[in-house]
């Protein structure tokens, strides 16, 4: 559904964007994880059409972008970082604008309207002024333009920046709606822990490049060889982090006031045994979990490794 | 309903601009407004003129019609130059415009969405001044095709405003500044410029409705009004003078600001493609020369060759024998046409020249597809080609002048001497290839800083030594870096190379400075200024190459 070949985008010295392929497949939710100034927004801006590379294709739905940008436009919705709207237009009048400018006919119209404002759940809102909605507000309605068309593919830059923690859920939870209609959905952003609950494959961007890309749980599960556990004790920790040491199977053990973790290659059994063994020493155990690592770990590692 | 009509959709944009400008509490605010300004204009002269028996009834209410063409001036052509200018700033600031971009309206849907959506209560509120215009009508007896003449010649000065204001939003980078700039180059463009008229470059006034309201209204209106048109030599309306012909005023209006609508919707195409894109493509650079060239070489011919363009222009009074002309208006007419000129090339130069970015962009693009040059069209090629032809249709249009005036009898006898024509020439092309070299090479901010401080400082020195010293010599030698100084006075002397036409007064014939006291050898001067300018541009394009090759060879 979205296919780059040797992108790139340059502003005179720098690079924002390096010889960049991508293939993201029909209905997958494709993450686009990096720090501030790595090139997601460029490499966004291209796929929208709205700028130029210095060279390289990019085709979306078929279409390509710089050749066919009519039936790319077509096919697209776009909601950029910091999202903003028509302060002086009505939110109803906001989404008919955009109905209109792609050709929807008069009659359907307030039916997709209705239906946009009803998805992101601004139904209340429909007359209000857009320059009068909160921020989380404003995002969802820039959103529910950005589905009106029924567009194949969403790109949406940073659509969770500046939200608060509970319309950020909001967000999260329209996304997954939409992700279960079958759209194929670009996503930037540096909640990086949020993506990896409905996102199928990320990618991580470095310095412009594309530096991992693939499943999701295929790229978690090859950084999870190395089972990561904590262990919270009653008291000091260190008489625990004593008998951790004794087992092969664990290593890397880092106690820290009543907080003490391990890595592990033991069984789910063998780690029980463990614990009863911590317990039956006299050692107090308030707590004992696994802590699985996610996307933001991923990228952690990348980026070490970069810079390095 | 039938199924054209459900089909037929108003542009959306003018949709947005109705509903989010023209709420009914700002329509009824400003509506009263302006209706109480019209009605208090109109009433206070029609009224006053009745009741002091000063002109009968028809006469007064023509005689209100000015103050309601002004009212209905400001509000479309002031506010709403200003509205179109800060709202497209604006909106491209705040990011909104890249939604529009990204719908799939076309461009000239969208060009046009914003042209008339943007000032579409400034469209209303002039229609509220209407039924006043109807009143003045009914009772004056006004001619309506006079009338619609004159709005018809009204409105495509509105949409020329317009477009300037569209062009200036879309490349302003703030939405305040974009409409201080769109009100600067609306004065400029339609008050400044159409002074030139007066010094036979007609087809600035027809950027204005000026020769209409004062030609074409006048012929109706009360005498007094008539009498001070015709004492301030207003009588524009008429046949203009093209090349050897004539063409009708209305017509010509129409040539000139469909002319500017078209480069003005060329750029704002542009730039809503690619907001990285140059005002201007070479090409389109080279077609709005070649328009500019084309309307100054046809003003400036007419003069010279019709006897009555070039009466109504030096001899508005009959004064002047009819058969007899100044020489030196000649020269006049062919400085004014190369200032002209010489003005939009180094816009255009500006305009298309590559930053650095630009190019480097340019190179590896090339590079990646393995090409070893960009084509010369691209916005990364270098201008010097462009620079080049620009130059080159410049010469040949003084030539065409100088041959005509040569043929005419009336200006000069002979053709100039050889080696006046090649040092002009020479002058020209290092000038023009001067400043195309800078350009390229250094950023257009600093170009603008360099050209200050490389023409200004020396003219003002110039002016310095001539006024207080009366050092005319050393004056023109310190001013030579400027431009106008050096173009100038390379002209007088190749005018003087010629040989003065027989009889009438041998000093109208003189090109340069005469003074008994003075010591002037405009020769050795031009000579020095054209080998100073001619070796300053084989440096600066030495530079430029070497500049563009560094820039090639980097990853």
């Amino acid at each position: 559904m979205i296919e780059t070949t040797d992108i790139r985008v340059d502003y005179g010295d720098v690079t924002a964007v390096h010889d960049l392929t991508l293939s993201i497949d029909s209905g997958e939710v494709f993450g686009l994880i990096g720090p501030n100034g790595a090139g997601k927004t460029s490499l966004i801006r291209v796929l929208a059409t709205l700028s130029e590379p210095t060279y390289g294709e990019a085709v979306v739905a078929g279409f390509d972008v710089a050749d066919n940008r009519a039936d790319a436009r077509r096919q697209i919705g776009y909601m950029p970082d910091l999202a903003p709207v028509f302060k002086d237009l009505r939110c109803w009048e906001f989404l008919d604008l955009f109905a209109a400018s792609h050709g929807i006919p008069r009659a359907d119209r307030r039916r997709r309207i209705e239906y946009a404002l009803e998805r992101v759940n601004l139904t209340g809102k429909r007359t209000a002024m857009a320059g009068t909605l909160s921020r989380g507000m404003t995002q969802r309605l820039v959103l529910a333009k950005t589905m009106l068309h029924d567009p194949a593919v969403l790109l949406l830059d940073e659509p969770a920046s500046g939200l608060d923690p509970i319309a950020r859920v909001d967000l999260r939870n329209i996304l997954r709606d939409l992700a279960a209609d079958g759209k194929t959905i670009l996503i930037s952003s540096h909640i990086l822990n949020e993506l990896s609950e409905f996102c199928t494959s990320i990618g991580i961007m470095e310095k412009g490049r594309l530096v991992l890309s693939g499943n999701i749980d295929t790229i978690i599960a090859n950084i999870n060889t190395h089972r990561r556990y904590t262990v919270e004790t009653i008291g000091p920790v260190a008489a625990a982090a004593d008998r951790l040491a004794t087992h092969s199977g664990i290593s890397n053990i880092e106690p820290q006031g009543d907080r003490c973790t391990f890595e592990s290659t033991l069984t789910d059994a063998e780690t029980a045994a463990v614990l009863a063994e911590l317990i039956q020493g006299g050692i107090v155990v308030r707590a004992f979990f696994e802590r699985r690592r996610g996307v933001e770990d991923v990228m952690m590692q990348v980026g070490a490794s970069e810079v390095s | 309903m039938s199924q054209a009509a459900s089909r037929f959709e108003i542009n959306p944009l003018c949709v947005k601009g109705l509903r989010s400008r023209c709420r009914l509490k700002f329509l009824i605010s400003w509506g009263v407004i302006w209706l109480t300004i019209s009605t208090f204009v109109f009433l206070s002269t029609y009224l006053t003129l009745v009741e002091q028996e000063l002109s009968s009834k028809a006469d007064a209410a023509k005689a209100a019609l000015p103050g309601i063409l002004v009212i209905q001036s400001i509000i479309l052509m002031l506010f709403g130059t200003s509205t179109v200018a800060s709202g497209v700033a604006q909106e491209r600031d705040e990011g909104l415009l890249d939604y529009i971009r990204m719908t799939p309206m076309s461009p000239t849907a969208k060009v046009l969405g914003y042209l008339f959506g943007l000032p579409i209560r400034e469209y209303i509120l002039f229609a509220f001044t209407l039924p006043l215009v109807a009143i003045i009508v009914i009772i004056s007896g006004f001619s309506l095709l006079t009338l619609a003449h004159f709005y018809l010649v009204f409105f495509t000065s509105v949409l020329v405003y317009h477009m300037t204001a569209l062009v200036v939003g879309t490349v302003s980078p703030k939405p305040r500044l974009a409409s201080m700039m769109s009100m600067g180059l609306v004065v400029i463009l339609y008050f400044a410029l159409p002074n030139l008229s007066r010094v036979g470059i007609t087809f600035f006034e027809f950027l204005t409705i000026r020769p209409t309201f004062l030609g074409l209204l006048q012929q109706e209106l009360p005498d007094g009004l008539r009498a001070r048109a015709e004492l301030n030599g207003i009588d524009t309306f008429r046949p203009v003078p093209f090349f050897n012909g004539t063409v009708r005023p209305t017509l010509y209006t129409i040539m000139v600001q469909g002319f500017l609508i078209a480069v003005m919707f060329s750029i704002v195409y542009r730039k809503w493609r690619d907001q990285a894109n140059h005002l201007f493509s070479k090409t389109g650079a080279l077609v709005v020369f070649g328009g500019v060239t084309t309307f100054t070489l046809a003003s400036i011919w007419s003069v010279v060759a019709q006897d009555e363009a070039y009466h109504q222009l030096f001899n508005p009074f009959g004064s002047m024998d009819s058969s007899s002309r100044i020489p030196q208006t000649l020269y006049a007419l062919m400085m004014i046409g190369l200032m002209i000129l010489g003005g939009t090339y180094l816009f255009l130069i500006c305009a298309t020249t590559p930053s650095r970015n630009r190019t480097l962009v340019g190179f590896r693009q090339m590079r990646r597809l393995g090409r070893s040059n960009i084509p010369l069209a691209a916005d990364a090629a270098s201008s010097f080609p462009l620079a080049m032809i620009m130059l080159t249709i410049t010469a040949l249009a003084g030539a065409a002048i100088l041959m005509l005036a040569h043929s005419k009898g009336d200006y000069i006898a002979s053709s100039p001497s050889a080696q006046s024509i090649l040092t002009v020439l020479v002058l020209l092309f290092a000038i023009g290839l001067s400043i195309q070299a800078l350009t390229e090479r250094i950023a257009l901010r600093a170009f603008g800083v360099a050209a200050f401080l490389l023409w200004m400082i020396p003219f003002f020195t110039m002016v310095i030594f001539m006024a207080a010293f009366e050092a005319y010599e050393v004056g023109f030698y310190v001013g030579q870096p400027f431009p106008p100084v050096s173009m100038g006075l390379a002209l007088g002397w190749l005018l003087e190379s010629t040989t003065p036409v027989s009889g009438g007064d041998v000093s109208s014939q003189r090109f340069l400075p005469t003074d008994d006291n003075l010591t002037f050898h405009p020769q050795t001067v031009v000579t020095a200024g054209t080998i100073g300018y001619a070796a300053a541009a084989l440096v600066l394009q030495r530079m430029r190459l070497r500049h563009r090759r560094h820039l090639k060879g980097m990853q």
